[in-house]
């Protein structure tokens, strides 16, 4: 996680300055989304919601127009800081018992999918590219969080720029495969809400994009997507210290050193206030009217985030990373979905 | 890891700065409501 605002911002003031361009632009098209979902959209296109709306008009505008240097600071805001508010806002719609039962079926599932995917990226990369520490980065990626995975794990086995970047693409790739194939495929199948949110919290990389997916396909199935996928990022810390014992035993360079300080700053701090607004929602501290207040903010703060999201992919960029790898991901998402799918409908009986 | 120099202002982990405000607003609204 990293620290605001910048360095060379110089300040809050100049860091607020800046963020605010991009910030109004992505609440606007997020209120934008929110509406044409109301009175646009046929309630027949159920695929069809304030969250793909969101996301699509955050990604055509910034693959369309040219020019959005100074609306970045903001984008990137938005899509970071607006969802980890949601989530806390969120937090005070759950309840304490729901999220206990919801992560802990969840627990093994994905340490069994963490597992598989690292060990199969790993074997893949040796294999195909003779380099399994590259393999090993995409499993990460792709089996745990992402962007963030990929980022934490990098310097602990000295990943080379160019295979922090593959990596990258081959998350991102997930990501948009789920974020299609999940209500194109689930609606018809009549997936239910539990089951959705499941593979929306199992399949997709990166948090934000599992929850926005969970929460295209429906309200709950976003919200069990949150707790999966917080279940999923509470490995973080010991998937790198895993990963980099056995280059130490390898005799391979390693860099960051593995403490209690590095895992506590790895973990995602937002899922503490997500702790503290559920407890106070089952305790009965916040009102009915209380809860549904703090539930319709939490979506404004999320439509925001999503228009952050789509803003933030840069079509071009996905293009030029390793084909290879790319399609390592490919591969890796729908045998990780095929997993998720069997694993919930057998094993959890969704 | 190199001790990283004072920026001469106040920073804070971004997830922490998304859990305080969360709380912060969840806060007001337990007092307004």
């Amino acid at each position: 996680m990293s620290k605001i605002p910048a360095k060379h911002y110089g300040g809050w003031g100049n860091y607020t300055l800046n963020i605010m361009p991009g910030l109004i632009f992505c609440f606007a098209f997020g209120a934008l989304a929110r509406w044409m979902d109301d009175h646009i959209v046929p309630e027949e296109l159920f695929i069809v919601n304030y969250v793909l709306i969101a996301l699509l008009l955050g990604l055509i505008i910034r693959n369309i127009l040219p020019g959005l240097g100074k609306l970045e600071d903001g984008i990137e805001f938005a899509s970071k800081i607006c969802l980890f508010i949601g989530i806390v806002l969120l937090g005070a719609t759950l309840n304490l018992v729901e999220i206990f039962q919801i992560g802990s079926s969840a627990i093994i599932m994905v340490a069994i999918s963490i597992t598989l995917c690292i060990f199969l990226c790993g074997w893949m990369g040796k294999k195909i590219f003779n380099n399994e520490r590259w393999g090993h980065l995409v499993g990460a990626g792709i089996g745990v969080c992402g962007v963030s995975a990929i980022m934490a794990l990098a310097p602990a086995i000295k990943a080379r720029q160019r295979e922090i970047l593959a990596a990258i693409g081959a998350s991102l790739l997930t990501d948009i495969m789920v974020l299609v194939g999940l209500p194109s495929i689930g609606h018809p199948l009549e997936f239910s809400d539990t089951l959705a949110g499941f593979i929306a919290g199992v399949v997709p990389s990166n948090t934000a994009q599992c929850i926005a997916i969970g929460h295209a396909y429906s309200d709950p199935a976003g919200v069990v997507a949150t707790i999966v996928k917080s279940a999923r990022n509470a490995f973080m810390p010991v998937v790198i210290l895993v990963l980099t014992y056995i280059y130490v035993r390898r005799g391979l360079p390693v860099g960051e050193k593995v403490t209690p300080v590095m895992l506590w700053s790895k973990f995602p701090k937002f899922i503490v206030g997500l702790l503290i607004a559920a407890t106070l929602g089952t305790l009965g501290i916040i009102s009915p009217q209380g809860i549904e207040w703090s539930d319709e903010l939490s979506t404004w703060f999320f439509v925001t985030c999503f228009v952050g999201i789509g803003a933030g992919i840069d079509i071009k960029s996905l293009g030029t990373r390793d084909l290879t790898v790319l399609g390592i991901g490919f591969l890796m998402t729908i045998l990780l979905a095929l997993y998720a799918y069997f694993y919930s409908s057998i094993i959890l009986l969704l | 890891m190199t001790e990283e120099k004072n920026p001469g202002f106040f920073q804070i982990e971004d997830d922490w700065f998304g859990c305080i405000v969360g709380l912060g607003i969840l806060l007001v609204i337990i007092i307004a409501v």
